[in-house]
């Protein structure tokens, strides 16, 4: 039932009214002289001189997003590897064989289209 | 541990095998030799082509009986081969629709036309599945090709803007949806749709509550993906941003796809529980329908236009879900049979008055069309009557088959106010035709020569006005009732 969770409501609410209480408390009563020392985003750190936000090349997207498609194609691996002696043995079949070939077949497709793109060139 | 080898028919699975091999063949077609290759479309064309031939024949190797293989992965009855007819006849209508697009902004083809039939290939498989991975699967395959077509003229900031706003808010929709898959197998225990009805009616209305948060959750992301109120709001964005023929393409395959995959669900799975379900959805239907028609009231641009009123579409054939008997299924299909030829004929239209860089796509721009090409504005008009779902087109008997499922079913009420909201409709299809008609030309130049655009709206044209002479035919043949 719905009472049961009662408890969990109150500690929700004495954990929000703590932050909100101790955060006006110190808004009302603590003093506030600031100047651009203080107000700088790291104040006892190096004095920053720049913009944070940095352009990269495309290049390194792209890089990693053919990263991703390769990491993708190791998790789907691994499993396969793991079970592949097995189901050799008890079914006598090389359908698991075929299986994972036209995975990577597929993926071969891709890895000639971003190729032929210029996807893999860094110039 | 036990193994098992999973039987597979590969006639079953062939329409999407076909599909899949001939969209990775266009994608690399030429690739090796130049960036813009001009005979990537006849790749597609062909694939498409040999993937209806064996829609054909699994239509006649498994009509009246529900097949299943690669360990019920993949289904075929008569739902996914009547949902396969329609998105191959959208992927093929909008090929032709694209070459004079392709063309004139030199786009790449290789590329367009593999990311068109990868689409399909995923809108099929999410028709022709009862396995809820099986459709997540179809709809990010169906969608990750749409978001590349959405943004495929990548130079231009409108198209990028579509791209990126269908792509967040569709990546968002499909995060809704799988939640509610799992919760949907938490509740149950399994993904199988058939088995889950079984269960589902085994327990009555003993169900633990995730169930009801699974459903609230797969209708959240069903609604976005088939542009349901209040879920409908990247919709006019994404269709005007995006090149007339995508979104000819993206408006029926889309949405198709999504009441495919919602049918299979709502009329199958959890038919037994309907009580519980139907007045959200009756909500939704009604306020889709109102939404959309209203605000298709005040636009100036017709592809914006055409986008709420593909929202209002979705209103109707969410009506259909809510029937959910015998009869709805059908309706259903036949609805956006129709609607996939008088939705890209007008598409069609647009995309060859909109001419280059889709300069003129404004109704106004349509303005005394007919006395400068009267032929134009005849076809214009016959697909905005079938919109409108004005006899004898297609659009009156898809719209017929819908509400007379729905007051089968008990809810009259649902159908009145169905019926009032088509009535509004007519007014903003008509507008655009009065312009058309009655008024002196303007000096927007038509370019009328591509000939796959001629031979498009040749086949929409005649697609629109045969459905709607001999509907009880057509059913017949493609359903095979």
């Amino acid at each position: 039932m719905l009472i049961d969770y009662l408890p969990l409501l109150i500690v929700f609410l004495a954990a929000v009214g703590f932050s909100v209480f101790n955060w006006g408390l110190s808004h009302l009563v603590g003093p506030s002289n600031p100047d651009s020392k203080k107000l700088e985003v790291y104040e006892s750190g190096v004095t920053p001189d720049s913009d944070a936000r940095l352009k990269f090349s495309i290049k390194f997207y792209i890089i990693s997003m053919i990263f991703i498609i390769f990491d993708i194609e190791i998790v789907f691996m691994y499993p396969w590897a793991t079970v592949f002696k097995d189901f050799l043995i008890k079914t006598g079949s090389h359908f698991i064989f075929f299986e994972m070939a036209t995975f990577v077949l597929i993926l071969l497709v891709g890895y000639y289209y971003a190729w032929k793109k210029g996807a893999l060139e860094w110039e | 541990m036990e193994i098992k080898i999973p039987d597979i028919n590969w006639l079953m699975a062939s329409p999407i095998v076909i599909l899949s091999i001939f969209g990775m063949l266009t994608l690399i077609f030429g690739i090796a030799k130049g960036r813009h290759t001009k005979k990537a479309v006849f790749v597609a064309l062909l694939g498409t082509l040999l993937a209806l031939v064996s829609n054909f024949i699994c239509l006649f190797e498994f009509w009246q009986k529900t097949n299943s293989t690669f360990s019920e992965m993949l289904t075929s009855d008569y739902i996914s081969t009547g949902f396969n007819f329609i998105f191959l006849t959208v992927t093929l209508l909008s090929i032709f629709v694209s070459h004079k697009y392709v063309q004139d902004e030199n786009l790449p083809e290789n590329e367009y036309y593999g990311m068109m039939l990868l689409s399909a290939a995923g809108m099929m498989l999410m028709a022709s599945t009862t396995n809820l991975v099986v459709v997540f699967t179809g709809l990010e395959v169906m969608s990750i090709a749409l978001y590349i077509l959405a943004g495929i003229k990548r130079n231009e900031l409108k198209s990028l803007e579509a791209a990126l706003k269908y792509f967040l808010l569709g990546a968002f929709a499909s995060g809704f949806f799988l939640y509610g898959i799992s919760m949907l197998y938490g509740a149950t225990g399994t993904l199988d749709l058939k088995i889950m009805a079984e269960i589902v009616s085994k327990n009555g209305t003993e169900f633990p509550m995730i169930l009801m948060v699974g459903i609230t959750f797969l209708i959240v992301g069903f609604g976005f993906k088939v542009a349901l109120a209040p879920f409908h709001v990247w919709t006019p964005d994404v269709y005007e941003g995006a090149s007339s023929p995508v979104t000819g393409f993206m408006s029926v395959g889309a949405k198709a796809a999504g009441f495919a995959a919602f049918m299979r669900v709502f009329d199958v799975a959890l038919i037994s529980i309907k009580t519980d379900w139907i007045d959200v959805l009756a909500v939704l239907a009604i306020l889709t329908m109102v939404i959309g028609n209203i605000l298709a009231l005040q636009q100036t641009n017709f592809k914006r236009l055409l986008a709420y009123s593909s929202i209002t579409h979705a209103g109707y054939l969410l009506l259909g879900i809510i029937a959910g008997n015998e009869l709805s299924s059908q309706a259903i299909m036949f609805y956006l049979f129709s609607y996939a030829f008088m939705n890209i004929g007008a598409f069609a239209i647009i995309t060859l008055v909109g001419n280059k860089n889709e300069q003129f796509v404004n109704v106004t721009d349509f303005t005394g069309l007919a006395k400068k090409k009267p032929l134009l504005a005849f076809l214009l008009t016959i697909f905005l009557f079938s919109l409108a779902g004005i006899p004898p087109m297609a659009g009156f008997f898809g719209k017929y088959f819908i509400f007379s499922a729905l007051i089968k079913s008990g809810a009259t009420n649902l159908a009145i106010i169905g019926v009032l909201n088509a009535v509004v409709g007519v007014y903003y299809y008509l507008s655009p035709i009065v312009l058309v008609w009655m008024k002196e030309p303007n000096e927007v130049e038509i370019n009328d020569t591509n000939p796959m655009l001629k031979f498009a709206l040749i086949i929409s044209a005649l697609g629109t006005i045969l459905i709607g002479i001999f509907p009880s035919q057509v059913m017949s043949f493609l359903f095979q009732i």
